[in-house]
């Protein structure tokens, strides 16, 4: 039995757990404003929001309601466009009116409920907020601008938001339906009466995080599959520093990382970096553990846990083991894990002060894609030397690599333009691209080559680039 | 059946959209949306091979799964007795043989449905689909332009012929030489919402269909036409529709093939498109390759113009478009001449795509007389104006009205077009490289034939009826801003119904006409309705008797006397007068001799500021202004927001969409939205949509032309020429993606 509040109505389901919520509302409730243009998380036009209790604070968030498996939302309140109507248009969905911000209509509800997801959310009400809050929205009739309008009005309604809780805040200034003011405690008594988590299957099971990869990969084997999900378990999710080191939970998703203190405060471009990264909802629901399970050559996680030379524990239920990242990748999609183990926890060193990350990426279409290649560094420099180095590299060869040899080479070296141009070339005997519709293997290694030189040059500004900018023009 | 009524706001200003209530809350109901009593489900199983024969196919395994109703293919379909196919007969879209869903065992592409698998469930209908077994004659397939080009015919038919003014290929003898070559790769239209069908039978005759289509009308003549049906027997409905750009201008054999299931069941059955089936099943802008040859004097002024073309069609239909149109009109040369031809492929059927063949023609023509302004070394925008076509040179007839001039200088100002150095390679932002670009384009302003049914209600509003859908431009508004003008009567009493074949006969929604078509019809019937009322109000013992009609006013909502504006008349008080609850005029409207005497355009031209980082080649469109000659604009709003919509799909064109076959197996790779990339709101910068806002003095009542595809001619070029200043790399191989700028 699936337990969730849906809009203003408690439901209780039999629907099995691996079956998809996009499919439950439309065509179990006949809520037919969610609608469906991909199936695949990557048009927004099915997004809903999700609220839940984190230590006791009620958190809404937006999700593909294509990804998401009824499991993922077992105890949680869900919200579509059906449940933020109220008897005139709310401001919300009258500022999208005003901008004119529709034309054929079919990808508003989506643009909707994000901006709805922008209102109820704990970040700084500002447009930059607002308009990457519609980042995994795809609209194409308008052209954006319309819609960024209606996101700047929604904005400015929400400044008056200052320390309030948003939720007090939207219902209490008539912006969100009046129910919402009672969902805490709903939610609280709904989890205090199922008394725990979903019944799990034995751990032969499919595990399931997010769920961003697997129901891209194979809805139809998922819905009636014995799947053990982890994306809400407490135990697996949060992420703290203790000593020099930073503990990840495996369930922690993108967003928790983008939140946490630890990283914010050791990665200050985080946030930026991560801009490149998929989508809001994406984000949300996308787990670290999930990103690194898939074995993508190219998962933008694993490339940035490499190089953060991150080790993992994992657990078959009884005995534990530990095993660094870059030695859980044996080939193609092919890893040094048992099915029934999980990962527990991922661990690394956080950075000292003379230590320096970075990460790039270049894709085709520059946001919300897949990386043609990316790759990420961690340098520790001391009076001008390398004294440690971790070097990766996505979408390079067959795994997500870390860059052995070259990180090895770095090692005990000045930052001059020589070794920065010998690593390009040591880099490029490890890798082993093949072409792709994400370019040539040739483009592949040339971008590799660009990207190693943004790494220097995002790092160390004061390096004389000139030479590295131009080396590759003929 | 939708109904559009305006709820508030100021008349005189531009009105918010009728429907904008319904699409905010998630209310308004796309065909996808229906859900009828005792719905079946439909999937379509596809052909995995691009070309052969079907050499059995074993429904058995899939016949027996849980919840399967029927499964219908070749070798149990019933016949389609009339396969006429697509739309108004005696204008066929497309050339060629249709192809007959079902009916024989011939597979002309990979993905064409070769059967249909009806369920209780859609779940169920999908499990099933997975079941039927399909064994193949395999012949080898063609599918790529590229080493194919020798088998390229020219079209049948006038308007395809080599076309030759003044001397061909002159350009071989001027002093400045430009030839260069243009590649448009396979674009799809992708619009938001998948293609869908519900389809239920009364008894053997009689048919209601509610179907995604950009006409309900030619939707409703393709299914007559197939089924051997009354026109009142056959019923087609199209509350919203979620996108077109062209996708929904035929009625594609899907549709047909859920008409048929429904027949064979007698249930109401749904059939939607999956994302990957809008690649194969509802057409595509075919792939281009295009060379243009210019000549020139050493001061710009234009000797010689060859445009050649070759496009691809499928084996079993041949579809054209207007790809080298653009050269023939856009310049004024004294001796062009174009060559366009086709290859037919192991490939499903193109279709348009907005700003169909002008938009790829101007992209090749637009880029050459970029590269044309380096050789002689002149301003772009100077090198255009000093080859501006004054009169039609086709056929040396004026243009009803051409403002292409005012809208260089309005957009060369608005982008601050003489603060970039002309010098390419020049201009640096840290990292980035600078550039500018500019592109023009135009496409013919047409005008087709409407009827608009006026009905004046007891209480004085007005509903008008025509049977057309709206895409997504806002037909239903603009059509409520003309009739609220003309008729005087302020929008909240008007309400405008349409996308139900049953209602008076209207235009398919494309080639930017409907504004020009259906509003002059609302003009006309709005028009004839006030003569009714003023016959009524004038003759003996009513309200106003004695006057002269042409001595009176209509105005929000009453009729008055020019000469004294005390004696008024409310619009509600002559339908009382009538003695019956409303009155009713109904209006075939089209297009007169105008053509005959002028030619009638619309004209944009795009300027693009791009930056392009030095490492990566990573291209950011930092700034746009698009300055269009639409005749009138008759809602700034909506009017904005189409001509965004059309430069964001030219940001597509220019920067990223794709699709990319595996020639291999004739199969696209990347037939999803992840891999096929169209423009996500973080690519699209600071756009600013201007208009001349003129009236068209002749092409008809209100003085619009068309906006639609204006608003994507030409501005792939005008990136593709900012990249080029940018870096000084011409890349003539859409799209720009970073790979191509950093070898
Ligand atoms: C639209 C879209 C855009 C995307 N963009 C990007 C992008 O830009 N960059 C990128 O890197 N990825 C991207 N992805 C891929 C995906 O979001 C990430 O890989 C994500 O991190 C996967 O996490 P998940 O929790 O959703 O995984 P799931 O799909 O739930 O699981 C993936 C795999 O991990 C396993 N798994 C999950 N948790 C555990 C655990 N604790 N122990 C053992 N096994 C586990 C599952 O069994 C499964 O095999 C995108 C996906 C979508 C749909
Ligand atoms: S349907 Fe496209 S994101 Fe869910
Ligand atoms: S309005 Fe049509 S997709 Fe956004």
């Amino acid at each position: 039995m699936i337990n969730f509040i849906l809009n203003n109505n408690e439901i209780n389901t039999d629907r099995p757990a691996g079956s998809l919520l996009l499919d439950f509302i439309r065509y179990n409730q006949h809520l037919m404003g969610t609608k469906i243009g991909c199936r695949e998380g990557d048009c927004g036009a099915c997004t809903v929001l999700v609220g839940d209790l984190e230590n006791g604070e009620l958190q809404y968030r937006s999700f593909t309601s294509c990804l998401t498996p009824l499991g993922n939302i077992h105890g949680k309140h869900v919200v579509t466009v059906e449940g933020i109507n109220m008897d005139d248009l709310n401001p919300i969905q009258q500022c999208m009116a005003d901008a004119s911000a529709t034309q054929c209509g079919f990808c508003t509800p989506g643009f909707v409920m994000s901006l709805a997801g922008f209102c109820l959310s704990d970040q700084d009400a500002n447009q930059q907020n607002a308009v990457a809050a519609i980042d995994g929205n795809i609209c194409r009739c308008t052209g954006y601008k319309s819609i960024e309008r209606a996101a700047g009005k929604i904005t400015e309604l929400m400044q008056q938001k200052g320390n309030q809780e948003a939720v007090e805040f939207v219902t209490a200034n008539n912006i969100l339906p009046g129910y919402f003011a009672s969902i805490k405690e709903r939610l609280q008594k709904l989890s205090l009466a199922l008394n725990g988590e979903l019944n799990q299957p034995a751990s032969t099971a499919q595990f399931a995080g997010g769920g961003t990869d697997l129901y891209v990969q194979k809805p139809e084997e998922l819905k009636e599959a014995n799947v053990r999900f982890l994306y809400n378990k407490d135990v697996l999710k949060g992420i703290r520093k203790t000593g020099n080191k930073c503990f990840v939970g495996p369930s922690a998703t993108v967003t928790d990382l983008q939140g946490s203190e630890v990283m914010r405060q050791y990665f200050p471009n985080f946030n930026k970096q991560v801009k490149l990264i998929s989508s809001t909802p994406i984000r949300n629901m996308a787990t670290i553990a999930g990103n690194f399970i898939n074995a993508s050559p190219i998962g933008d996680f694993t490339i940035f846990f490499l190089a953060l030379n991150a080790t993992l524990v994992l657990s078959d239920g009884n005995k534990t083991r530990e095993l660094p990242l870059h030695k859980l990748y044996k080939g193609y999609k092919t890893l040094d894990k048992r099915p029934e183990e999980f990962i527990e926890q991922i661990w690394f060193e956080l950075p000292g002060k003379n230590t320096f990350f970075n990460f790039e990426k270049v894709s085709k279409r520059t946001h919300l894609d897949i990386a043609s290649v990316n790759t990420a560094i961690q340098l520790t420099v001391v009076d001008g030397t390398i004294t440690e180095a971790h070097l990766s590299a996505g979408g390079v060869g067959p795994i997500p690599k870390l860059l052995e040899q070259t990180s090895e080479f770095l090692r005990g070296r000045a930052v001059t333009e020589e070794v920065i141009n010998d690593a390009i070339d040591i880099a490029q005997s490890e890798i082993s691209p093949i072409s792709d519709a994400r370019g040539t293997s040739g483009y592949k290694r040339l971008l590799l080559g660009q990207l190693i030189k943004a790494h220097f040059i995002a790092l160390f500004p004061h390096l004389q680039v000139k030479k590295l900018l131009l080396s590759h023009s003929s | 059946m939708a109904t559009h009524q305006y709820l508030g706001g100021q008349p005189d200003e531009a009105l918010d959209r009728v429907d904008g209530r319904q699409k905010v809350t998630g209310a308004a109901k796309y065909s996808v949306d229906d859900i009828l009593p005792g719905l079946t489900y439909a999937v379509l199983v596809e052909s995995t091979i691009a070309k052969g024969h079907i050499k059995k196919i074993d429904t058995k395994k899939a016949q027996s799964a849980p919840g399967v109703l029927a499964i219908i293919y070749h070798g149990n379909a019933p016949a389609i007795p009339g396969y006429e196919t697509g739309g108004n007969p005696a204008k066929p879209p497309t050339g060629g043989e249709p192809f007959r869903v079902f009916q024989n065992t011939q597979i002309y592409f990979a993905g064409q449905p070769i059967a249909i698998v009806i369920a209780d469930t859609y779940e169920r209908a999908i499990y099933a689909a997975t079941l039927v077994e399909t064994e193949y004659n395999k012949d080898d397939q063609r599918t790529d332009i590229e080493g194919n080009k020798d088998k390229a015919v020219v079209p049948k038919g006038p308007r395809y012929a080599d076309y030759i003014r003044g001397e061909a290929d002159a350009y071989k003898n001027s002093v400045i030489k430009i030839e260069a070559e243009y590649i448009i790769p396979v674009e799809v239209h992708n619009p938001m919402e998948l293609h869908a069908t519900t389809a239920f039978w009364d008894g053997e005759d009689k048919v209601t269909v509610f179907d995604k289509t950009q006409g309900v009308k030619s939707t409703q003549r393709s299914i007559m036409d197939a089924f051997k049906l009354k026109e009142q027997n056959v019923q087609v409905n199209t509350d919203f529709v979620g996108g077109g750009f062209g996708s929904g201008l035929r009625t594609w054999p899907h549709v047909i093939a859920a008409v048929l299931a429904a027949k064979k069941i007698n249930k109401p059955v749904k059939l939607v498109l999956t994302r990957p089936q809008m690649f194969t099943m509802v057409g595509y802008r075919p792939y281009s390759w295009q060379k243009i040859s210019l000549g020139a004097t050493r001061d710009g002024v234009l000797t010689g113009l060859t445009h050649e073309a070759i496009s691809e069609t499928s084996t079993y239909e041949e579809f054209t478009d207007r790809t080298v149109d653009i050269s023939k009109v856009m310049y004024a040369c004294p001796n062009v001449n174009t060559r366009y031809k086709i290859v037919a492929l192991d490939k499903s059927t193109p279709t348009w795509m907005r700003g169909p063949g002008e938009a790829t023609g101007a992209y090749a023509l637009e880029c050459a007389i970029d590269e044309l302004s380096y050789a002689v070394n002149l301003d772009p925008l100077e090198l255009r104006i000093r080859n501006h076509a004054d009169v039609d040179p086709v056929r040396n007839l004026p243009w009803s009205s051409k403002y292409l001039k005012e809208c260089y200088q309005k957009g060369a100002e608005a982008i601050g077009w003489n603060k970039r150095n002309p010098k390419p390679n020049s201009m640096q932002e840290g990292e980035w490289q600078l550039g500018y670009g500019m592109g023009a384009g135009n496409f013919n302003a047409n005008r087709g034939r409407a009827t608009v049914k006026a009905t004046l209600l007891a209480d004085g509003s007005l509903v008008l009826q025509s049977a057309v859908s709206d895409s997504g431009p806002g037909t239903a508004t603009t059509m409520t801003s003309i009739a609220s003008n003309v008729f005087g009567l302020s929008p909240g009493k008007i309400t405008f119904e349409l996308g139900d074949s049953s209602l008076p006969p209207g235009p398919t929604q494309g080639g930017s006409t409907t504004t020009s078509t259906l509003g002059s019809a609302v003009h006309d019937v709005c028009v004839a309705l006030q003569q009714k009322m003023a016959e009524l109000v004038t003759i003996q013992g009513s309200l106003l008797q004695g006057a002269k009609p042409e001595n009176l006013h209509f105005e929000k909502g009453y009729i008055t006397l020019k000469t004294d504006a005390s004696k008024k008349v409310a619009y509600a008080d002559v339908v009382k007068q009538t003695g019956s609850s409303q009155l009713e005029v109904t209006k075939d409207s089209q297009a007169g001799d105008e053509r005959n005497k002028y030619s009638i355009y619309s004209f944009a031209v795009h300027f693009v500021q791009v930056q392009v980082h030095r490492l990566t080649g990573v291209v950011r469109i930092k700034k746009v202004v698009t300055v269009a000659d639409a005749g009138k604009i008759i809602n700034e709003k909506t009017a904005a927001s189409q001509l965004m919509g059309g430069v964001v799909s030219g940001i597509g064109m220019a920067l990223m969409e794709d699709a990319v076959m595996d020639h291999r197996f004739g199969r696209y790779v990347n037939n999803n939205l992840a891999d096929y990339h169209v423009p996500v709101s973080a690519d699209v910068p600071d756009i600013k949509a201007l208009f001349i806002d003129k009236p068209d003095p002749f092409i008809n009542p209100i003085g619009s032309k068309g906006l639609g595809e204006i608003a994507n001619v030409g501005f792939a070029a005008a990136v593709a020429n900012a990249v080029y200043h940018a870096t000084g790399k011409r890349i003539r191989t859409l799209p720009i993606t970073p790979d191509k700028l950093l070898r």
